[in-house]
């Protein structure tokens, strides 16, 4: 809109509630 | 209103009249022009650009507001979470000898029982029944986990089972995926476990068929990459596949002839749900395999950087979904009802630190201690990180990266390096490759 173009709205914050994320075993991190 | 501190602006090419904004708040990404910077720093925009700038979390009442914001962040990640989330280690068993494998010295002959099981599904029985109402966001998700956690499919079907039936006499969803190394998943083991809850398999393909026949080996020495190969192709219409791969520095730049195989093979990104190659992690002594010291200690590696952008590059680039890089991420060490449960019972919060006893967190035959990792918990509470732009893709990083690097948790283990050196990277990659929604 306008002067703003948006390329990515982002996350909400309840999208990432679910899960932790997990560097050690990051294959195994469960999709949205 | 006030700019975000945890916005980081990106030039864009060709257009010298524009920039590029991104968010770690929300991982949002906007353009804008290059003179509206000032007028959004001064707070002199239009009321209807400050609802827009604020709903994609560039904007803040104030510098004091935020700070508050973050210092809660993860304390409200928990309060709205609904999801009982348990990767289960079915047994610390494999059929294949990877030679990094970071259960290494851990690994044996040891398997959950089923009186284990029984107890699994009461822990989360109790979860269930402590629900403070429905909201219809309830989940139970478990990750079936190993060893290769097919070894023991029988148990596998049954707490799948028990599980489903708990999930739907509370009324709330039962999900559950199984990570393996792919050399059982047969289309009957595959029909057996998605009426079950199955929605899909983590697999690991380390490279072509070379590179990943000489890490990823059966027991016996045979190569194990046909035979994963063959299963993907049978099964990726029947479940969802995550496909991972495990690289090193001296072979990242093989990885892409494995994508080119991919596709000749027909495993295309479509019959793919998402692809994303990670680094072989370090482990102590005593705990990962003898002769394997190969691993990474730190995503501030600088080889590192170049490898994780030109991998994210090229699977993007042959049609492969990948995870974004660039969005907000809590541990789950910090992630209340976010367990690691072994074979034996005994609950950790992260698979890394199984057998390490100082961070048990509790049992199931005896309860929970602690809901958090006490050990290094809120080390990113202090001024240096509360001001850091990446605050929210960090938290702090990898505490069990941080204790393998250092032998303990307390202090963080900063990205800052490697986010300076990559986020403008993968968040154009983002714009290039059309991961906007």
């Amino acid at each position: 809109m306008g002067r703003i173009i948006v390329l990515e709205k982002g996350v909400e914050r309840k999208e990432l509630a679910g899960t932790g994320c997990c560097a050690v075993a990051p294959a195994g991190k469960l999709p949205k | 209103m006030k700019l975000s501190r945890y916005v980081r602006r990106f030039s864009v090419k060709d257009e010298p009249d524009s920039l590029i904004l991104f968010s770690a708040k929300k991982g949002s990404i906007i353009k804008i022009p290059s003179g509206m910077l000032a007028e959004v720093e001064s707070g002199s925009i239009s009321v209807q650009e400050q609802k827009t700038l604020s709903g994609l979390g560039f904007l803040c009442e104030g510098p004091g507001a935020e700070r508050s914001e973050m210092l809660g962040f993860i304390d409200d990640l928990n309060a709205i979470s609904r999801t009982f989330a348990a990767k289960v280690v079915m047994n610390l068993d494999c059929n294949l000898a990877c030679r990094y494998c970071f259960e290494g010295q851990r690994k044996g002959k040891f398997f959950m029982s089923r009186e284990t099981a029984d107890l699994l599904v009461s822990f989360a029985g109790r979860w269930a029944k402590g629900l403070d109402g429905r909201n219809g966001d309830e989940k139970i998700a478990v990750t079936f986990y190993g060893g290769e956690p097919l070894l023991s499919l029988d148990l596998v079907s049954y707490l799948s089972e028990k599980l489903r039936d708990l999930a739907e006499e509370n009324g709330i969803e039962y999900v559950a995926y199984i990570v393996t190394n792919g050399t059982l998943l047969t289309p009957h083991v595959v029909s057996r476990l998605k009426p079950l809850g199955l929605r899909g398999a983590v697999v690991t393909l380390d490279g072509p068929a070379d590179l990943h026949d000489l890490y990823r080996p059966f027991k016996s020495g045979k190569g194990s990459f046909g035979r994963i190969v063959r299963n993907l192709r049978d099964v990726c219409e029947m479940t969802g596949i995550q496909l991972g791969g495990n690289y090193m520095s001296h072979n990242y730049r093989e990885f892409p002839r494995l994508l080119d195989f991919m596709l000749s093979e027909g495993l295309t990104p479509d019959k793919i749900e998402s692809l994303r190659f990670n680094p072989v992690t370090a482990e102590s002594d005593g705990y990962g395999p003898v002769d394997f010291s190969e691993g990474c200690y730190s995503f501030n590696e600088p080889w590192f950087f170049e490898a994780s952008v030109y991998l994210n590059e090229e699977v993007l680039k042959h049609g492969y979904r990948c995870p974004r890089s660039t969005v907000p991420g809590v541990c789950s060490l910090d992630m209340n009802d976010n367990y690691l449960v072994n074979y034996d019972g005994s609950i950790y919060k992260c698979p890394g630190l199984i057998g390490r006893d100082e961070f048990k967190i509790g049992d199931l035959g005896t309860g929970i201690k602690f809901k958090t990792q006490p050990q290094g918990k809120d080390c990113w509470k202090n001024d240096e990180c509360l001001e850091c732009a990446y605050l929210p893709l960090c938290f702090g990083g990898c505490r069990q990266m941080k204790l393998i690097r250092d032998g303990n948790m307390n202090g963080v283990d900063c990205r800052k390096p490697y986010l300076d050196a990559t986020l403008e990277a993968f968040v154009k990659q983002d714009i290039k490759y059309g991961l906007v929604k």
